[in-house]
This record gives C-alpha cells, sequence and structure tokens, in this order.
C-alpha cells in the first residue's frame, strides 16, 4: 500500500503584531507547526493529539493546502499542496475534504439539507443528473432518513448535523478526510455514534482519516497510528496501541496517565507536570518540554533532541526516553 | 431550604415560546447544592443543563418562560429578584466560569485592570484592590503575578487564562460558583491541574460548585454527588461513587457503559445509545427515555414516572425501581 499522503518538515507560521511599530521593527513570526513529518497510508487512521494551541488545527489546515505561510512538503498521491497553483487547488479540493469542528454553524442556516448537500456538486460543476437521488444516496450513506433532505440546520440535532457535515465531506468522492474535532461537545452516546460512522465510512471507501482531538479515550478505539504534539512539533509518533503501553516522550506518559478515569484509585500512578507551557514567541532552548518535564537533565537544558526512530518504527524526540516502566533507561 | 444547602432548585419549569407551541425545556428540575461540596450535573447537548445554569444566573434567553418553581439562595428566591438585585448578586454570591477563558476575559484590558475592576463593590484603595488581585493570581499559581498583572488575556497560555478565570469569580468568595465545562479546551494534563486546582480552592474558600460537564471521569474524580439531566428532566442523583458503581436509571447505566474510556479492550465499533430525543414540544405522556430504553415495559409508555429513592441513589425516575408498580 502506498503512502497516500507523506509530510516532511512541514512549518507554517503566522506574522504577529501589527500598528504603527510593525513599520520600524521586523516582523516576528510564530511557528504554529514547526517541522512536522508523518504518513498516512489509504484506509488508515491517524490520530493527532495535543492541547490548545500545540498547532493540530494549523497542521490540517496546511495539510489541506489552506495553510498560510507553510513551507516544507506535503504530498497527496505524490503532488506537493504547497506548490500547487491556484487552478489545481480546486482540484484538491476533492480530494481532500474536511469535517468542522462546530457541525451546526458549519452549515447555512438558510439551506435545506438537499440544499447543503449539493452544493459541493455546484462549487466544483459536477451537478449530478438526478439530484435528488444522489442526496438520498449520501443521506442513506451516512445512515439518515431521506425525509431530512427537506430539513434546515436549525431542526438537526448534534448529532444529525454531524451527520450532513460528513455526508458534505464525502460527497464529492474524497481519498482523504480531515476530521476537526469531531466529537467536542458531544455527549458520549453520540460521540460513539459519529466515530462510528467515520469508522464504518472509512472501511467502505478506503479513505484516509486524519483526526484531530485531545479525547484520549477515543483515539485509543479509533486511531492505529497517533501522533502526539507540542509546541507545534510532533513529540512522538507511532502505532496506537504501542504508544498507549510504553510511551517513550515524558509529555505523552503525562498525557496518558492524565486522562481522568472513573476508575478508583487510579489517580496514585500518575505523572504531574509543573510548570507552564511555554509562549510560542519564546521557545525554550534546548527540549522544548523541559521546563515541565519531570525527568529532565542538564543535557535537555541546551540540547534539542533529534528525532529518533525505535526498533518498532516509533518516532520521538527525547535524549532519555523512557523504559516499559515508566522511567529513563538510559 | 435545609441550612446545608448553599443552592436549592425546587420543582423548576422553564419553557421556550417557539412556532408551533411551547419547548417545554425544563420539567419539574430539583437540584441540591450542599455548602461546599461539587456538585457535577451530565447530560447530553439539549438536556437543558445550560438552561438550567442561565437561570441560576439569571441571564435566560428573553424567549425563555420561568412557568413555576424556585432557586433559593439561602433565604433568598432568585427567581422572584428584580434584574438589578440579581446583578448584586452576580460576582458577589454566585460566580460563574465558562468553557473559553478567551471569551470570558476581556482582550483589550489588562488582567490587572481586569481584576481590580470587579473589586468594585469593596470600598478600598486601588493598591488594596491590586494587591488583593496578586494574592488571587498567585492562589491559582501563575507564577510573577506582579509582572503578569500588567499583561493581557493573549499573552497567556490557555491553562493560564483558564486559571484566571477561575481567580476572577472567586475574588469576591462566592456561595456558589457555577462551572460550565471548564476544562472542555484543555489538554488531559491541564485538565487535571485545573480539577486539582478547582479542589483545593474549594476547600480554601468553602464555596459550593455546581460542575457542568460530558467527561464522565472528570465527575468521578471532582464530584461528591452527581446529577444525570435526560430531555429537560432530572433523572437521577446520588453520591458520585455510589451512582458510578450502580447506576439506577437505564440511561445512566447507557451513559456510562458508552463512555470509551470504560472499554478496557481496543474496539472498532463503540458502543451507542440508539434511537432519538423526544420532541420536547408534544412530550410523550409516559417516560422521556420510553422511546430509547431497552428495558421498557407495561407502564413506561402511558405513565410518568415518579421520583423513587433507590440502591445507593437518594433520587431516580424509573418504574423499574419504584416499588409501588408492578414489575
Amino acid at each position: 500500500m502506498n503512502d497516500l499522503l507523506t509530510v516532511r518538515d512541514l512549518e507554517s507560521r503566522f506574522k504577529v503584531g501589527g500598528g504603527l511599530k510593525s513599520l520600524f521593527s521586523p516582523k516576528t513570526y510564530i511557528k504554529a507547526v514547526a517541522g512536522v513529518s508523518l504518513d498516512l497510508k489509504e484506509g488508515q487512521t491517524l490520530a493527532i493529539v495535543g492541547e490548545s494551541g500545540s498547532g493540530k488545527t494549523t497542521l490540517a489546515r496546511a495539510i489541506a493546502g489552506m495553510g498560510e505561510d507553510a513551507s516544507g512538503e506535503v504530498l497527496f498521491n505524490g503532488q506537493n499542496v504547497l506548490a500547487l497553483p491556484k487552478s489545481d487547488q480546486k482540484a484538491l479540493r476533492r480530494d481532500v475534504a474536511f469535517i468542522f469542528q462546530d457541525a451546526v454553524s458549519s452549515l447555512s442556516p438558510r439551506y435545506t439539507v438537499r440544499a447543503l448537500l449539493l452544493e459541493p456538486f455546484q462549487i466544483h460543476g459536477m451537478m449530478p443528473d438526478d439530484p435528488d437521488a444522489e442526496v438520498t444516496r449520501m443521506l442513506t450513506l451516512v445512515g439518515l432518513p431521506a425525509t431530512m433532505a427537506d430539513r434546515r440546520p436549525h431542526e438537526l440535532s448534534g448529532g444529525q448535523a454531524r451527520r450532513v457535515g460528513v455526508a458534505r465531506a464525502l460527497a464529492l468522492g474524497p481519498k482523504l478526510v480531515i476530521a476537526d474535532e469531531p466529537t467536542a461537545g458531544l455527549d458520549v452516546s453520540v460521540q460513539g455514534e459519529v466515530l462510528n460512522l467515520l469508522n464504518d465510512l472509512r472501511e467502505k471507501l478506503n479513505l484516509a482519516l486524519l483526526v484531530i482531538t485531545h479525547n484520549l479515550n477515543i483515539v485509543r478505539h479509533v486511531a492505529d497510528h497517533m501522533a502526539i504534539m507540542y509546541l507545534g512539533r510532533i513529540v512522538e509518533i507511532g502505532e496506537t496501541q504501542d504508544i498507549f503501553d510504553h510511551p517513550k516522550h515524558p509529555y505523552t506518559a503525562a498525557l496518558l496517565s492524565a486522562n481522568p478515569t472513573t476508575e478508583v484509585d487510579v489517580a496514585d500512578g500518575r505523572i504531574r507536570l509543573e510548570g507552564e507551557v511555554p509562549s510560542l514567541l519564546a521557545r525554550p532552548p534546548g527540549c522544548e518540554f523541559h521546563g515541565r518535564c519531570p525527568f529532565a537533565r542538564e543535557r535537555c537544558t541546551y540540547d534539542p533532541p533529534e528525532v529518533r526512530t525505535a526498533p518498532d518504527g516509533r518516532r520521538f524526540t527525547c535524549h532519555f526516553p523512557l523504559g516499559p516502566d515508566g522511567t529513563p533507561t538510559e | 431550604m435545609s441550612v446545608q444547602n448553599a443552592l436549592e432548585v425546587r420543582d423548576l419549569n422553564i419553557s421556550y415560546k417557539v412556532p408551533g407551541g411551547k419547548l417545554r425545556a425544563l420539567r419539574d428540575i430539583n437540584l441540591n447544592v450542599p455548602r461546599g461540596e461539587i456538585v457535577g450535573l451530565v447530560g447530553e447537548s439539549g438536556c437543558g443543563k445550560t438552561t438550567l445554569m442561565q437561570t441560576i444566573l439569571g441571564l435566560q434567553s428573553s424567549a425563555a418562560v420561568t412557568e413555576s418553581g424556585q432557586i433559593m439562595l439561602g433565604d433568598t428566591d432568585l427567581l422572584t429578584l428584580r434584574p438589578k438585585q440579581m446583578r448584586n448578586l452576580l460576582g458577589d454570591r454566585i460566580s460563574a466560569v465558562f468553557q473559553d477563558p478567551m471569551k470570558s476575559l476581556n482582550p483589550v484590558l489588562t488582567i490587572g485592570r481586569q481584576m481590580t475592576d470587579i473589586q468594585f463593590r469593596h470600598n478600598i484603595s486601588q493598591r488594596e484592590k491590586r494587591d488583593r488581585a496578586v494574592e488571587m493570581l498567585q492562589k491559582v499559581r501563575i507564577p510573577d503575578p506582579e509582572s503578569r498583572l500588567d499583561q493581557y488575556a493573549f499573552e497567556f497560555s490557555g491553562g493560564m487564562r483558564q486559571r484566571i478565570a477561575i481567580a476572577m469569580a472567586l475574588m469576591a468568595e462566592p456561595d456558589v460558583l457555577v462551572a460550565d465545562e471548564p476544562t472542555t479546551a484543555l489538554d488531559a494534563t491541564l485538565e487535571l491541574t485545573t480539577i486539582d486546582l478547582l479542589r483545593d480552592l474549594q476547600q480554601d474558600i468553602g464555596c459550593a460548585i455546581i460542575f457542568i460537564t460530558h467527561h464522565l471521569g472528570v465527575v468521578a474524580e471532582l464530584c461528591q454527588s452527581v446529577n444525570i439531566m435526560y430531555a429537560g428532566e432530572m433523572v437521577e442523583s446520588g453520591p458520585t461513587r455510589a451512582v458510578f458503581d450502580a447506576p439506577q436509571h437505564p440511561y445512566t447505566e447507557l451513559l456510562f457503559n458508552c463512555d470509551p474510556a470504560q472499554i478496557p479492550e481496543r474496539t472498532r465499533h463503540l458502543p451507542t445509545i440508539g434511537g432519538e430525543l423526544p420532541s420536547l414540544i408534544n412530550l410523550p405522556p409516559g417516560c422521556v427515555f420510553e422511546g430509547r430504553c431497552p428495558k421498557a415495559f407495561g407502564p413506561c409508555a402511558e405513565i410518568h414516572p415518579r421520583r423513587v429513592q433507590s440502591g445507593g441513589s437518594d433520587m431516580v425516575k424509573c418504574h423499574l425501581r419504584d416499588p409501588e408498580v408492578p414489575q
């Protein structure tokens, strides 16, 4: 199976500051995504995990060719998305679809579900011969009754609105679907419904799925691979089950152990992080995590760790990776 | 009103005027918030959590009609207060922390300015107000608070912003703090720190907290008691441990089973609760959960269940648990 998506050293930056001052002083940028590399195959799911502000959404936008000031390489089907001329970007939109976080507000309140579902075809000048049949087909695909076609977004429940969002994303037969926090704000039962749907469709249509989330509980169930982001960099990436079993990066370990559960007495073995998340304007020297890392040593404060690859293919950036017992091995 | 309760909601009925009739958003809601306790409020989107919170804070939308009920804060029924009186209570005896701290902090004023401004009720000098702001920032573990007072909200990280919002809400040492999904935007490590902090501050100040969330794990770790809402009704409430160990209402049980954190084995197919929420405009005569309940039987479709005490739960609305209903 070939990689559908290959990302190498992707950077995306934003200009900060403005007003009069910016006329006289050099421009300052923050790197929201700083050198990210990842691969995604057809029919697979990759979850990107990290706190708000860690660059997850910026990364996704850059992959979809919507990034601002992005550099590096995003190869989609062998073609560099970042170097695409404007005229070809529309074609890319057919292959890479986005499911937005807030399903209800991503649907125009003035449109009926039918109009919403036909909009992608209209934009791309691909209107099907029998629009009604197409709408029915799409609604059935996402498990909604055909009678939904006449409703407007406010008449849909949260779960239904998300299904319509999914149907819209799938309208033009994309190969890659990027779902930005597909379950944020949903309660657990509706959350399962949306994830099951995405998963079924992934199987049926052989889609590659990129899921952005900070909900670790769902990652474990839906993703083949996961990447953990911190300050715009991937600190660990590999097979989900491996990472859950033996996290190598201390941030991953802290993240996994902090996950609140309904079990009694798990709180004892937790790794508690001290300190604050550094600002992107003042990235710390050395390992950017050292200020909060419970295992940081002197070397971490000045020597930025390289990306290392474990025998099982897992990549991580840490000088002193954790062993199976949860303490640094070296 | 019982003396131990900081806040008590009694038989609250709220509806919205909508084209085609009345949408009965909250029906016979009872909620006890004991002094110095953290009370969890759980329920899916659209179950009325937000309406309940808005009503407690006196921030209902203009389409909301209070049909009946009382919200007692001490001896005061909040629903009988005039807007001005209500405003005097807000930020003094009742405070709130919302989901998105960036939206609840003013982006064009410094944190210090905002933190001194909200002390407008106190007749103390500007210097003293500033000192109090520093002290409060220290309590929420913001490093170097003195100099950070002159910074703006965007200069803080997400976790810090939420802690500043918490500091501001607790500044007046309120009796009741309403926290509406305050940790949803944070990652697991920051969520944990925020929860720890909230628990410490709560013990320090002794206020009661109503904690609204989707995250069952957070409820289990933080709250002494839990209230489960479904389609505008309170279907179960009781001590957290008892309810989590042996849920009495079928909805509670299904909700817990759906939590992906509860499933130890990796699965591609997550459990869900089938069916749809009932219409709140044309309510079914029986139990609101009947259409989706796998255990529904004889009386469920026709008769509305009454409140009973069952198992470890203080209140459950289900015919299955009602000793007077023939099983």
